[in-house]
């Protein structure tokens, strides 16, 4: 379990990078970007976005950010279970090769759902910066 | 500690060793069915072979490991001599004659010996059938999602 | 974005709670033990005095009916474990129980079922990549 959980996980590489505070946002969907580029590992650091809205403006914002931090965390968890069961695997501990097979799949595919759900998100700001004023 | 991802190899394979144990003594057996006098100076006598089943002890090293695989196939124990008395036969001019003209023939009977060959020959296919069937599983299951 | 309300680790677990997903599953795992118990079987067939073991049959019995009954934190739960069959008779002297062709045409059977369920299991994930990703 130690090489398990020295796995880093998603949520400490979003906290890696001093601009990234999942419970700090100043625009929630540039914020997302942030810190979906960071997970992506892109290269590609954005500047951070300065705070112009009013808090009236983010009525809707506090659900979104907590629902997809437990995403991350149900993707990450996924990860995990499926790090020990190659684990268990490859040390002989098991010998049940469809579980790791599945288990990495599943993973794989949770994986791509939150990358996926990240190109919509940055699409959409993308598309919702494009607007003129 | 392996890395065991055929599912059951490691009983199958415990099985294609300890049945061609059995194939080679049985060979020998069939060999030397008319051995009168072999290198200790007595009759030759039939061997056979002991298998037992093989149950492992579980790891108790690491904690909590589960060994749902303490059962491991067959092993040979041990290949030793069968003590039935031979056959005596009178043959006075024979070389290893006794002072009444009996020779002992070994206690081999050839009909027997070919019918465990049968046997030992079926069950070591059997097996390499199995061992077939397994990798063929675990390559279907290498292949889910793919 | 407003809509999206529901927590999204429920989309996590709703995309596996497929009914014919999990009970696959957990026929495969039953299916990989039953071929081990199989492979032990045939290993020991000249065995003297060996028994045959075997998942008991129950199993398939109690997994149809949780899965009837729709509690599938039940069949999630349910653990096959290979038993002595006692219903086995001795077939030969030695009172060893396997018989040769029956545990060589069950042991083949057992395997196209899981050539048959690992490929359900596969099919349910290769939906899930393309619904995902638009692509295999």
């Amino acid at each position: 379990m130690d090489a398990v959980s020295s796995l880093p996980s998603l949520n400490d590489l979003l906290r890696q990078n001093p601009n990234l505070n999942p419970q700090k946002f100043s625009n929630k969907i540039g914020s997302e970007q942030h810190s979906l580029s960071g997970i992506s590992q892109t290269g590609r650091i954005s500047a951070p976005i300065i705070d112009k809205t009013t808090p009236t403006d983010r009525v809707t914002a506090p659900g979104f950010s907590e629902m997809f931090e437990k995403f991350v965390r149900g993707v990450d968890h996924k990860k995990k279970v499926s790090a020990k069961e190659t684990q268990d695997l490859i040390l002989g501990k098991s010998d049940n090769i469809h579980e790791a097979v599945v288990k990495s799949e599943e993973s794989k595919v949770a994986f791509n759902l939150m990358i996926e759900v990240r190109n919509k998100l940055v699409d959409s700001y993308k598309e919702l910066m494009r607007m003129q004023v | 500690m392996t890395m065991n991802l055929i599912p059951g190899v490691e009983s199958t394979g415990s099985a294609l060793s300890a049945e061609k144990i059995r194939l080679e003594v049985i060979a020998q057996n069939i060999a030397n069915s008319n051995t009168t006098q072999d290198a200790s100076g007595k009759v030759y006598q039939r061997k056979e072979v002991a298998f037992e089943e093989f149950i492992k002890t579980p790891d108790r090293r690491t904690p909590g490991y589960v060994d749902e695989n303490l059962y491991q196939g067959v092993r040979v124990v041990d290949v030793y001599d069968d003590q039935t008395p031979g056959r005596m036969i009178f043959n006075p001019g024979h070389p290893h004659a006794n002072k009444d003209g009996m020779v002992e023939m070994p206690n081999v009977d050839v009909s027997r010996e070919m019918i465990d060959l049968i046997s030992a020959s079926r069950a070591y296919e059997a097996n390499l059938s199995v061992v077939k069937t397994s990798r063929r599983m675990a390559q279907q299951a290498l292949a889910i999602g793919r | 974005m407003i809509a999206l309300y529901s927590p999204m680790t429920a989309i996590l677990d709703n995309l596996y709670s497929q009914e014919n997903y999990l009970v696959s599953k957990k026929l495969l795992d039953a299916t990989h033990l039953r071929h081990e118990a199989l492979s032990n079987n045939l290993a020991n067939v000249e065995t003297p005095g060996f028994k045959r073991r075997d998942l008991p049959k129950d199993f398939s019995v109690e997994l149809r009916r949780a899965v009837d009954r729709k509690d599938f934190r039940r069949v999630k739960g349910l653990n096959p474990r290979s038993v002595e069959d006692r219903q086995a008779k001795p077939v030969r002297m030695d009172g060893n129980t396997v018989q040769l062709d029956e545990e060589m045409l069950a042991m083949n059977r057992n395997a196209l079922n899981y050539e048959y369920l690992s490929n359900s299991v596969g099919g349910t994930l290769k939906e899930l990549n393309l619904a995902i990703k638009g692509r295999i």
